[in-house]
């Protein structure tokens, strides 16, 4: 059925119509000239409707085995993490490929239950982890990979906005649905590319603000066998610098995490801001947006599809990052929050 | 009467006061506690907690007495500031009266009102308290907030609604848009100075968050106060001057400017003149982005092509004269601020003092000093810096922490 992605316009579905559908799959489907959306599936099937229409598909269903009766290239599944798992792994067996929202699972068991299921079907796995086709973020791991840094000593992640994502339920809040909070939801973008730039990491401590919900703060500080050391901080509620600071024995480097700018300076000498990133010829490589990113995502799991080469992100791939937030999970100490610890303290000015 | 064990709905609960309620009845009353939460986008705050978040909106009778069921304390913080009278009201005085209504259904021990010391603007000179009167106003929030007042004072005379009242002043720390987060964007707006209205030497009436939040754990466990209205401050009010500057200080800035209120006015007229059509022209004629932006047009770019270098520059100096960048301005307060700030009335705690036992904890600087750890901790100190823009040479901003350092230091220290 891998072939079947060959047809000029793929037949995809889009299963789950949250913030996440509404906000970037749709927009980006709609510029997307490889696809053609023939089902949307919520368990609110009126919220599917109000969408259909401006997708040009007839066809809503409130339960997503309905697809099973199509004849489906692809399935997009946007649906809270709790649920990516059994679904995922279902469209793959039905030889149905899957770009999955990130984070791909909230086990590890989950996740070999879809990589096994993709094998079954025969079919393309690929994670929405949109930094790995952001400019920047390729051109941060081509300096790495190069050795422009000379010896990787450190790195130095900050990531936070005021959490605003229009979520229609309450799912990100309750461990149960999304696996957890800030780490697993907004970290595991930052995680993704600290192991795709480094290699596997390990967990040397880490802390958040959970009191029996899901955390809205993370701290955490990682490490390698070979002295690369590293911290990342996660916030639901602060807006952070929002960069990653990577120190080499030669040369320093900062990534922006949400645009298309790269600062490098060498240990001994002046900086230079590579704003934007361009490439060798005169092609401008302009600054994406989230459905830029998205649109990217999905036009690199068609391809792979069609190819049969691996996706940016495979499950493979997006494992070793929910790997690492589990370990983090699983050794958690407490983190504190200034304006409680000040006053149990007995503040004083 | 203790809150230990039993089961409290706040409705505002993801806002700056509520989200203090919130984490005070969790970690320190050991209450359960439910939120009723109309936008999921704003509930990361409060999400650490065990706290059961109920979709619904004040506005729906229905959602409203969802979340009440089972309560035994009803606080409710919620107000919805949207600009205009009728879209205030429908939260401020229909949605109080579905949390009153259903709190009254419900048989709940106590319903803690969040009001404001708005009620009494413009504050009358010398002390204000609870007798104080209401004067004409024109202001949706002042209206509503009155309102809903008188709403809650007849269900208690008519039908026994155990209601209190509380009307905080200017209450300011950790989250606060109004009293925090906004005048901190100005004050660190590199391009704006704040002005000290007359020398900012007025009385602000400041109250720490913590304070209030105290404030309405009382009103919700004394017996015997069904009914009453309480003004909550600091134990003093400090001065316009000393809270901008605690507020500045607390961000390590320093902007604030004393300026005559004669003044600001005469700048508002000359910023009007400003906006007028004219002057708009003539000033984009001036710019140099409208330059650039109109030799984009395709016949002035094949001109520019075509004409020889120094020929377009003499041509631009027709248009274009360098300006020095513009002095920073001082900020223009609306009418509103205008009247708060330069008000003269004293708020007066006495009532709340003696009938629910209310003491301040927080002096304006132990507030500022928590809000300053608070700022610090939400990368807000120091003017204002584009986000996610690598600097120019700031590597490494934060250097990662020594390899070998296992340990389990502070968080702060290992990692700032």
């Amino acid at each position: 059925m891998a072939e079947r992605f060959s047809r000029s316009k793929a037949r995809i579905a889009v299963v789950g119509c949250g913030a996440v559908a509404e906000i970037l799959h749709f927009p980006a489907l709609r510029r997307n000239p490889g696809c053609e959306v023939v089902a949307l599936v919520d368990k609110d099937e009126a919220r599917a409707r109000r969408f259909a229409a401006e997708l040009g598909t007839e066809r809503t269903f409130g339960d997503y085995r309905r697809l099973f009766d199509l004849e489906l290239d692809g399935a997009i599944v946007a649906l809270p993490p709790h649920i990516h798992a059994p679904v995922s792994a279902a469209l793959l067996r039905a030889g149905i490929h899957v770009l999955v929202e990130k984070p791909i699972a909230r086990t590890l068991a989950e996740c070999d239950e879809m990589i096994a299921a993709e094998a079954v079907g025969g079919v393309v796995l690929a994670v929405g982890h949109p930094r790995r086709v952001a400019h920047q973020c390729r051109f941060a791991k081509r300096v790495i990979d190069a050795g422009l840094l000379g010896t990787i000593k450190s790195f130095d992640v900050r990531d936070g906005y005021g959490f605003g994502w229009p979520v229609k339920t309450d799912f990100p809040f309750r461990k149960e649905a999304a696996g957890g909070g800030v780490l697993i939801d907004l970290g595991v973008h930052a995680l993704d590319l600290l192991v795709w730039w480094f290699g596997d990491l390990q967990v040397l401590e880490h802390r958040d603000n959970d009191q029996g919900g899901v955390e809205s703060e993370s701290l955490t500080r990682f490490g390698t066998e070979a002295g690369l050391e590293g911290v990342a901080e996660f916030s639901r509620t602060r807006t952070l610098r929002n960069t990653v600071v990577v120190s080499g024995d030669r040369a320093h480097m900062e990534v922006s995490l949400t645009s298309n700018r790269v600062t490098l300076e060498h240990v001994d000498g002046p900086g230079v801001t590579v704003d934007p990133i361009q490439t060798e010829g005169t092609e401008r490589w302009a600054d994406q947006t989230p459905v830029d990113l998205t649109l990217a995502l999905q036009v690199d799991w068609q391809k792979a599809a069609r190819s049969g080469r691996p996706p940016a992100v495979t499950g493979t791939e997006a494992r070793r990052s929910l790997s690492l937030i589990l370990d983090s999970y699983a050794g958690r100490l407490p983190l504190g929050v200034p304006w409680i610890d000040a006053v149990r303290e007995g503040v004083s000015p | 009467m203790s809150l230990r064990g039993r089961t409290v709905l706040v409705t505002g609960g993801t806002g700056f006061i509520g989200g203090r309620l919130v984490e005070k009845l969790v970690l320190d009353e050991g209450c359960r506690v439910r939120v009723l939460v109309r936008d999921f986008a704003h509930a990361a705050r409060i999400s650490p907690y065990p706290v059961e978040m109920v979709g619904g909106d004040l506005r729906d009778r229905a959602s409203v007495e969802r979340a009440v069921q089972g309560c035994d304390v009803v606080f409710h913080c919620a107000y919805d500031f949207v600009p205009t009278l009728a879209g205030q009201e429908r939260t401020g005085v229909e949605g109080t009266r579905n949390v009153a209504e259903a709190a009254l259904a419900e048989g709940v021990d106590r319903m803690v009102h969040l009001s404001t010391m708005a009620v009494y603007q413009p504050l009358p000179p010398g002390e204000v308290t609870e007798e104080s009167p209401w004067p004409a106003s024109q202001d949706p929030y002042v209206l509503v907030k009155r309102e809903a007042e008188n709403l809650l004072d007849e269900i208690h005379r008519r039908q026994g609604l155990p209601a209190v009242i509380l009307q905080p002043t200017i209450v300011y720390g950790p989250f606060s848009t109004f009293w925090t987060l906004t005048p901190l964007r100005r004050l660190r707006n590199p391009k704006v100075r704040v002005p000290l209205l007359d020398g900012g030497a007025t009385p602000c009436n400041a109250v720490y968050v913590d304070d209030v939040a105290d404030a309405m754990l009382l009103a919700a466990t004394r017996p015997g106060v069904e009914g009453e209205r309480f003004l909550i401050s600091a134990e003093e009010p400090v001065t316009w001057k000393e809270f901008y500057q605690g507020l500045e200080a607390a961000a390590g800035l320093q902007s604030t400017v004393e300026v005559p209120v004669e003044e600001i006015y005469r700048l508002r007229r000359e910023e009007r003149k400003k906006r007028s059509i004219v002057h708009r022209i003539r000033r984009g004629a001036r710019d140099p982005r409208t330059w650039a932006r109109v030799s984009k047009l395709p016949v002035i770019g094949a001109l520019a092509k075509v004409l020889p270098e120094a020929v377009l520059s003499e041509l631009a100096k027709g248009w274009l004269h360098e300006e020095a960048p513009p002095a920073p301005r001082i900020f223009l307060p609306s009418d509103a601020a205008i009247e708060l700030e330069t008000s003269r009335g004293r708020v007066r705690i006495d009532r709340a003092r003696e009938r629910l036992g209310y003491t301040p904890r927080f002096d304006l600087s132990r507030g500022m000093e928590v809000t300053r750890r608070y700022l610090e901790w939400a990368d807000l100190v120091g003017p204002e810096q584009p986000r996610g823009r690598p600097s120019a040479a700031v590597t490494p901003a934060r250097p990662a922490p020594a390899p070998g350092n296992t340990s389990s230091p502070a968080p702060a220290a290992l990692l700032r």
